[in-house]
């Protein structure tokens, strides 16, 4: 690696690492220290290609594999975390006087990995239905429902929400 | 406010104030360092293996054709013949690694390691006694396998179920760690994924969806323990008896069909799921000392049959293989 391509590695970081380490926390609902582990593995994969992705969207292909690790650590708890606990830990909130937000982000960590990534990347990201079904492996149709029955739920839950505070 | 700016805001709230340390560059770099490092080491280790495993066989030649005249080569050739060289193990397959010192005459321990994001999982990445040690026949070796925290990156691909584990899959079987489910709700496709002790040891898993593909979530996932896993179960079911749940019967063993809540074990209530929450089944049961078994279904899986009627009818058609 040249140095001219160590300093653009070092500018693509700035730019970009913080969204990275964003995204890696919404995905997969970890703290910043596991998020952070996450992206450094995921940079390391970067750089170790950096040579020859660098003039070719280096951002994109970044954030696929930031988000294919974050899919797969949020998967696995998910996973173990439906069988033993029927639902996510510390997030037996109860329905009174809880802010918005935290009960809304709660609900977003109970939703299905790929729905939650799906709605992640729409709404966090701002990326085109197109591009979340092309990052994902996906139809743009699959895009679609799973980030309208993701809202759906969103929405269920702040009515919830709404009716319990009344 | 709409959902999708709820969402937004939501989201923006819960990272708005994580920023990207300056030192990650630094941490990135280290990281590929230590990976190219550990592939050199990988390599030394092997050149050693293939020069130890020479050097005796050797020796024996020229002891067997003309004496020895130097009493060092005389005590090499004891020393080397009361044991058996290490072989390396580190970089390969863990089955492979095991087939391999159990060849050389030794006992195989495998342990999984901590996560790791540059090799795929299943590789050996360290092994204790060193290669090129001696040990007496029949020593145990301790090899630690890698996980992945890019296991998804694998899971994601489907996985091909190994014969011994059950015949899943294209061919129609459906047999699966030692039980054969003969029955499963139309529709419902094997996932071609699988766990193994990620439930206890030993414990083996794996679902079925109606898309059968491994990126979308579980219809039924279906859980078999054997060995100490089973004394969990009956202590979990003996908790759910004492919190009031009402046992089944399925082919005359004591069952519990109930909600879960959390923490493993408590049976799910308005403290622990608050209603209106969906809430996954489970069917459990203890079906020999040997065996216990758990069905689990997705609560939108749920949704759209009768759950408890079809949990009753999958372990009631089910039969260990043994």
């Amino acid at each position: 690696m040249t140095d001219e391509d160590e300093s653009a590695f070092d500018e693509f970081l700035a730019s970009r690492s913080t969204a990275l380490l964003r995204t890696a926390i919404l995905l997969c609902g970890a703290s910043q220290h596991d998020a952070e582990d996450l992206v450094q593995g995921a940079l390391e994969k970067v750089y170790r290609h950096w040579p020859r992705i660098r003039h070719d969207n280096p951002q994109a292909y970044a954030r696929r594999v930031v988000v294919n690790a974050a899919i797969s650590v949020a998967r696995r708890r998910k996973v173990i975390q439906e069988i033993t606990f029927a639902r996510p830990p510390d997030t037996a909130v109860p329905p009174f006087d809880v802010d918005l937000r935290e009960a809304l982000f709660a609900e977003l960590q109970r939703l299905p990995t790929r729905m939650r990534a799906v709605l992640v990347l729409r709404y966090w990201e701002d990326l085109s239905e197109n591009e979340t079904a092309t990052l994902m492996g996906c139809s743009v149709g699959s895009v679609k429902s799973q980030a309208s029955r993701g809202l759906a739920r969103i929405r269920e839950r702040m009515s919830s929400l709404e009716g319990a505070l009344r | 406010m709409n959902a999708e700016e709820a969402l937004k805001e939501t989201l923006l709230a819960q990272v708005a104030e994580v920023q990207a340390s300056p030192a990650l560059g630094g941490a990135v770099r280290r990281r590929h360092r230590r990976r190219l490092a550990r592939f050199r080491t990988a390599g030394a280790a092997l050149v050693m293996v293939a020069v130890a495993g020479t050097v005796p066989a050797y020796l024996t030649m020229t002891s067997a054709g003309e004496p020895m005249s130097s009493p060092t080569e005389r005590e090499a050739v004891a020393t080397i013949r009361s044991g058996i060289v290490v072989p390396d193990v580190v970089g390969r397959d863990a089955k492979v690694a095991g087939q391999v010192l159990k060849a050389a005459g030794l006992n195989v321990q495998s342990r999984v390691g901590p996560l790791s994001s540059d090799l795929p999982a299943g590789i050996v990445v360290s092994q204790n006694p060193p290669a090129g040690g001696d040990a007496e026949p029949g020593a145990k070796v301790t090899v630690i396998v890698s996980s992945s925290s890019e296991a998804g990156l694998k899971v994601n691909k489907p996985q091909k179920l190994p014969p011994e584990l059950g015949d899943l899959g294209d061919e129609g079987g459906h047999r699966f760690a030692g039980v054969d489910f003969v029955y499963f709700p139309e529709g419902l496709k094997w996932v071609p994924s699988f766990d193994s002790d990620t439930f206890g040891k030993t414990s083996n898993s794996t679902s079925w969806s109606e898309s059968g593909k491994v990126t979308d979530g579980y219809g039924i996932q279906v859980i078999v323990y054997g060995g100490k896993a089973v004394e969990q179960i009956s202590e979990r079911m003996a908790g759910y008896g004492k919190q009031g749940a009402e046992p089944i019967d399925i082919r005359g063993k004591k069952a519990y069909l109930v909600s879960v809540g959390e923490p493993p074990g408590e049976l799910a209530n308005d403290k622990n799921i608050p209603s209106g929450e969906p809430r996954a089944r489970v069917l459990t049961w203890v079906e020999n000392p040997g065996l216990a078994i758990e069905i689990l279904m997705s609560p939108d899986y749920a949704k759209k049959i009768d759950a408890d009627a079809e949990l009753k009818k999958i372990a009631n058609a089910l039969r260990p293989a043994r």
